[in-house]
């Protein structure tokens, strides 16, 4: 009887053991199961240099925007066949808030995943042994020099914006946060960017990586944009003389200037520039390719790089037609090209973004220079970059003369339309020009626009590009609601 | 009695309890359930207006006008409402005391003109008139300003743009800063109100046309005149070109002594300044020809940088430089039209029938190609590529014109008129394969009104099929095809009799078969008017038939002149 009892209890006490055991199994505690949790992310190097890819790939959601950011309303593209009613509001200065490429929203989306980056990179070196600080801080400098590029974009876009530094990483981290002004934004850039150069690596020991992750020198170029627009020359020349002394990078050839920057990419040339491939594919195709979303207005296909009177075939610059544009269809030719003849096809489309590259950088010094009283480099950086491209007199016919302030940055406007045309400078450009001073030259963007307004828009749509707060787009409705905190920018209230 | 008493109260009981019950009941019936019966909480305009005190003065207009019913029933409408700082602006200028002493009639013109039926939002505002008029006829223009860097939108340059795009369940809402109102006058009594006109009005007034301009057009019967476009040049522009006054105007131009009579050059003088549309400067812009009330006379527009100019033309390959309109003074409505000022003399060209050799490959985007006339080199140009040149197939790169040039030396049987052709299409034939491109229309160069014998000239023996062809959208008389050829032998006259010739410098003495280059007869036109027309050809072969078609030149020849000779060279020169 007391045997019985024994071995019941014995039973009884091992299945309760074996009960609360095996609950240590955790199988009623849910877990995603197509993810991976913060607390169980955050652990590895791994995990971090994967969180860090994937900041650039993330840029693919906001590569068509630096695109039709920069270059729509400026007057080097004009709607085509297959454009949406919103394109052409664009292009005819008819912007409402509702205005679906006003929306920032793919901007904050990266700009996000960098804070979260930034926010927890810093626990992993407790965690795993094997990160080294000089890694660790690599990781970050891409992380900052990520987030400017997308604050500097959002600034000369918007004017005023939201400056939001920390991860949204939980629905308690929702914000609503007001806009900061334009000069607390740059500054912010200018900081971050101060850091990330301490922080970046010179080279990772292969050219993909070179050119398409954050070195020092990508850096650099983004500072000198940055000191540029905030017309901070001698800062500007400095950022630019730490690429041009660093001996890293030069000019393609001539006769390779289409195959080698934009077919083959990661060119010599090339600074910093968005990977595509044929897994992870760019946005161009539908854009530039029949039926037309975007294409070239003839005249500047006609005039605009010139076109020799006694032989064009074979005397030409060889930025201009079938590489740049194509001249039968209208194209816009750089990210759609494989040769004069060839298109790439859909599977191919993966020409990739050039942020900046060296002929970009040394035309920003000549900007820099000709507003410094360095009037002779201007006209030896630009004589450099037009005997490169072959250009043609015809396409800018007026030499200034070393002391001609205004002549001088003509001259180097032109020839940045000449060289990167259709990369996502031109707005930027003649807003930059436009603004110096204090709006002094605000004729450039007034006399460079009106060629591409339709007839029965034009006086409307030079009338308000007139107002200085016209030249940011409106914040989007859908930012407007979800977020009260918000205020319409001035001249679309 | 006692006994039905009895059971009354036998019964009580039970009446009480459902008495009760029913009071229970009815006490819970009571509350009423709050259920929403509407599907949205958006108001009609009227409502909106009503509920916005700064609206409330346009809101007593409206009630003055008797309107309110109408602005809350539903609908699609848009409404340009003063606010009421605009309201006593527009009160103060009329020296009224409230909205109370408008009258009723004003109130209504003030609501019609403010109000149209269609749903359009701020970034249909360009420059010039909506697209749909108010309920009073007129158009509402748009516009811009710019003063001291801020820039604001003007409607009707009566009123600054405040707010808009305020969504109602009937339409949209758009504030503005002072009462819209209509144009009283008519353009003619417009001009005359203006001394700067006085030679013209006087003009106006000789010929008749100032009772033409004179009618509202809500009064007009004639629904083609109901809006015109009067170009009014000023007293001074004709002081300049050394006319003093309006006798030294009818010296000029009254070849009849009556400038009444519809041929005395005063009359058409007058005619030609008046053009029955309802053209803003914008619309002038945008379209390239425009019809005058003197016959058969048009007028081109041009758009060259901010400047519209009026008959800016190439003529023979010469520029005729145009007349610019002075943008400030321009684009003043009129009840029954909008008046703009000419900053020249501008005049009725006359000219007599020329013939024109229309070398089809003489395209502005061709020209400027550097491969125009280029010896041996060729290209191809796809359907949306070409200004001046439609072209009707699928939507991609066979659907398109090739341009060719013959080699520097030109083959034994190439005598193409500059050494240079067009191929229609990778394959010009109906249907909806790739390959096809299924008809071509030519914007022509400007061709003086006139009757014309026109040939088309082909490369024979690309493909059998008929091409019809139309002038201007007209199916002209003969048939093309271009396996057609010329019979070996013939004399030209012989030749010309069936409607075919040898359009090229190709020596027929060199050669045992007949020229391979036809010129063919497609019909004979009167050309209304001297302006730029279209020519169209259009196939017939069948979706997979292997057909080309190369075509040359097409020649205008006035009715009157050699229908063979000059002919058309190989170096785009013509042989006499």
């Amino acid at each position: 009887m007391f045997k019985k009892t024994f071995y019941k209890a014995i039973i009884l006490t091992s299945m309760a053991v074996l009960a609360t055991t095996t609950s240590c199994n955790k199988f009623l505690e849910l877990r995603p199961q197509d993810g991976v949790t913060r607390d169980k992310f955050w652990q590895t190097k791994e995990q971090l240099s994967s969180a860090v890819v994937a900041l650039y790939t993330s840029m693919g959601g906001t590569t068509a925007n630096f695109f039709i950011w920069g270059e729509l309303r400026a007057d080097m593209v004009i709607p085509g066949l297959n454009s949406l009613q919103d394109d052409i509001n664009v292009v005819n200065n008819n912007i409402l808030a509702t205005n679906r490429i006003t929306s920032w929203a793919a901007f904050y989306q990266v700009i996000n995943l960098c804070n979260t980056v930034l926010d927890f990179a810093p626990a992993v070196i407790e965690r795993d042994n094997t990160l080294t600080r000089e890694q660790l801080n690599s990781y970050l400098a891409e992380a900052l020099t990520i987030r400017s590029i997308m604050y500097f974009y959002l600034a000369r876009t918007f004017g005023d914006v939201p400056l939001k530094l920390s991860a949204t990483a939980s629905d308690s981290d929702i914000a609503q946060v007001p806009k900061n002004t334009q000069a607390e934004v740059l500054n912010r850039v200018v900081a971050d960017l101060q850091t990330a150069e301490g922080y970046a690596v010179s080279s990772y020991g292969v050219v993909a990586s070179d050119k398409g992750r954050v070195t020092k020198f990508s850096i650099n170029a983004l500072q000198a944009d940055v000191y540029l627009w905030m017309e901070r020359y001698a800062d500007c020349i400095t950022a630019c003389d730490k690429i041009i002394t660093s001996g890293r990078f030069a000019m393609v050839p001539d006769v390779a200037w289409f195959n080698n920057l934009f077919v083959a990419g990661n060119s010599t040339e090339s600074i910093f520039e968005l990977q595509f491939d044929n897994q992870f594919l760019n946005p161009f195709y539908t854009m530039f390719n029949i039926p037309l979303r975007f294409r070239a207005p003839q005249d500047i296909i006609e005039n605009f790089w010139g076109q020799d009177d006694v032989d064009p075939i074979n005397i030409k610059d060889v930025r201009g037609i079938d590489a740049s544009v194509r001249q039968s269809d209208q194209y816009i030719y750089k990210y759609i090209g494989l040769s004069p003849n060839t298109v790439r096809s859909l599977d191919n489309s993966f020409a990739h973004w050039i942020f900046y590259r060296y002929a970009d950088v040394l035309l920003m010094k000549a900007e820099a220079c000709a507003n410094s009283n360095r009037g002779q480099e201007t006209l030896d950086i630009v004589s450099q970059i037009r005997t490169r491209g072959r250009a043609l007199t015809k396409s800018s016919p007026l030499v200034p003369s070393a002391t001609d302030v205004n002549g001088l940055n003509d001259y180097v406007l032109q020839e940045r339309a000449l060289e990167l045309a259709y990369e996502g400078k031109r707005w930027y450009d003649l807003l930059r020009h436009a603004k110096r001073n204090n709006y002094a030259r605000i004729d450039v963007l007034l006399s460079a626009v009106v060629k591409v307004i339709p007839p029965d828009a034009q006086q409307a749509a030079l009338n308000k590009l007139r107002d200085k707060n016209n030249h940011y787009l409106p914040i989007n409705q859908y930012e407007l609601q979800t977020n009260p905190n918000l205020i319409q920018n001035p001249f679309y209230k | 009695m006692k006994a039905d008493m009895r059971r009354i109260f036998d019964g009580m009981p039970a009446i009480l309890l459902v008495l009760g019950f029913m009071t229970i009941i009815g006490l819970n019936s009571c509350k009423r359930e709050a259920l929403t019966y509407t599907t949205t909480s958006t108001v009609n305009m009227y409502t909106y207006i009503g509920q916005n005190p700064d609206y409330s003065l346009f809101k007593q207009i409206i009630d003055k006008a008797g309107y309110a019913g109408y602005l809350d029933a539903y609908g699609a409408y848009t409404l340009f409402v003063s606010n009421n700082a605009g309201v006593n602006a527009y009160l103060k200028a009329n020296n009224k005391t409230s909205v109370d002493a408008l009258d009723e009639a004003t109130a209504k013109k003030i609501i019609a003109v403010s109000m149209l039926a269609d749903t359009l939002n701020s970034s249909f505002f360009k420059d010039g008139k909506l697209r749909t008029p108010t309920q009073s006829g007129q158009y509402i223009i748009t516009g811009t300003r710019s003063v001291n860097g801020v820039t604001s939108v003007v409607i009707n340059k009566q009123a600054n743009f405040v707010t808009g795009n305020i969504k109602t369940g009937n339409g949209l809402i758009h504030v503005v800063d002072n009462v819209l109102f209509p144009a009283e006058l008519t353009l003619a009594k417009t001009l005359e109100q203006n001394p700067k006109y006085s030679i013209f009005t006087t003009a106006l007034k000789e010929t008749g046309f100032y009772d033409t301009l004179n009618v509202a057009s809500a009064a007009n019967t004639n629904a083609s005149r109901k809006f015109l476009t009067l170009i009014a040049e000023t007293d001074s522009a004709f002081n300049a070109n050394g006319i003093a006054n309006y006798n030294a105007l009818k010296a000029k131009y009254s070849t009849k002594g009556n400038p009444r009579d519809h041929a005395d050059s005063l009359w058409l003088f007058c005619a030609y300044r008046v053009w029955p549309e309802l053209a803003y400067l914008s619309d002038i812009a945008t379209s390239t020809a425009h019809a005058t009330l003197a016959p058969l006379e048009v007028t081109t527009s041009q758009l060259s940088g901010q400047t519209v100019l009026l008959n800016n033309d190439t003529f023979n390959g010469i520029l005729e430089p145009g007349i610019a309109l002075d943008r400030n003074n321009s684009d003043v409505s009129a009840n029954n039209g909008v008046l703009h000022r000419p900053l020249g003399s501008y005049k009725i060209k006359v000219r007599f029938p020329t013939p024109v050799y229309f070398d089809v490959a003489n395209q502005p985007e061709i020209r400027r190609s550097g491969i125009y006339r280029v010896p041996g080199q060729s290209k191809i140009f796809n359907y949306a590529s070409l200004s001046e040149v439609v072209l009707v197939g699928p939507a991609n790169d066979n659907n398109r014109l090739e341009y060719k040039n013959t080699a520097a030396t030109p083959g034994p049987e190439e005598y193409y008129y500059g050494n240079d052709y067009v191929n229609i299409g990778l394959r010009f034939r109906t249907g909806a394969n790739a390959s096809n491109t299924s008809q071509a229309t030519f914007t022509t160069p400007v061709i003086v009104k006139g009757r014309y014998k026109i040939w088309v000239d082909y490369k024979y023996g690309t493909g059998s099929q008929s091409i019809p062809v139309s002038f201007d959208g007209v199916t002209l008389p003969n048939i093309l095809n271009p396996n057609d050829a010329l019979i070996y032998g013939e004399t030209e006259a012989q030749a010309e009799s069936r409607g075919f010739k040898s359009y090229s410098e190709w020596p027929i003495a060199s050669f045992t078969k007949a020229p391979t280059h036809v010129g063919r007869l497609v019909g004979i036109v009167n050309v209304p008017t001297t302006a730029r027309h279209t020519i169209t050809f259009t196939s017939t072969a069948c979706t997979g038939c292997a057909v080309q078609f190369q075509l040359d030149a097409v020649e205008f020849r006035p009715i009157d002149m050699d229908q063979i000779r000059p002919k058309l060279g190989r170096s785009g020169v013509l042989i006499p």
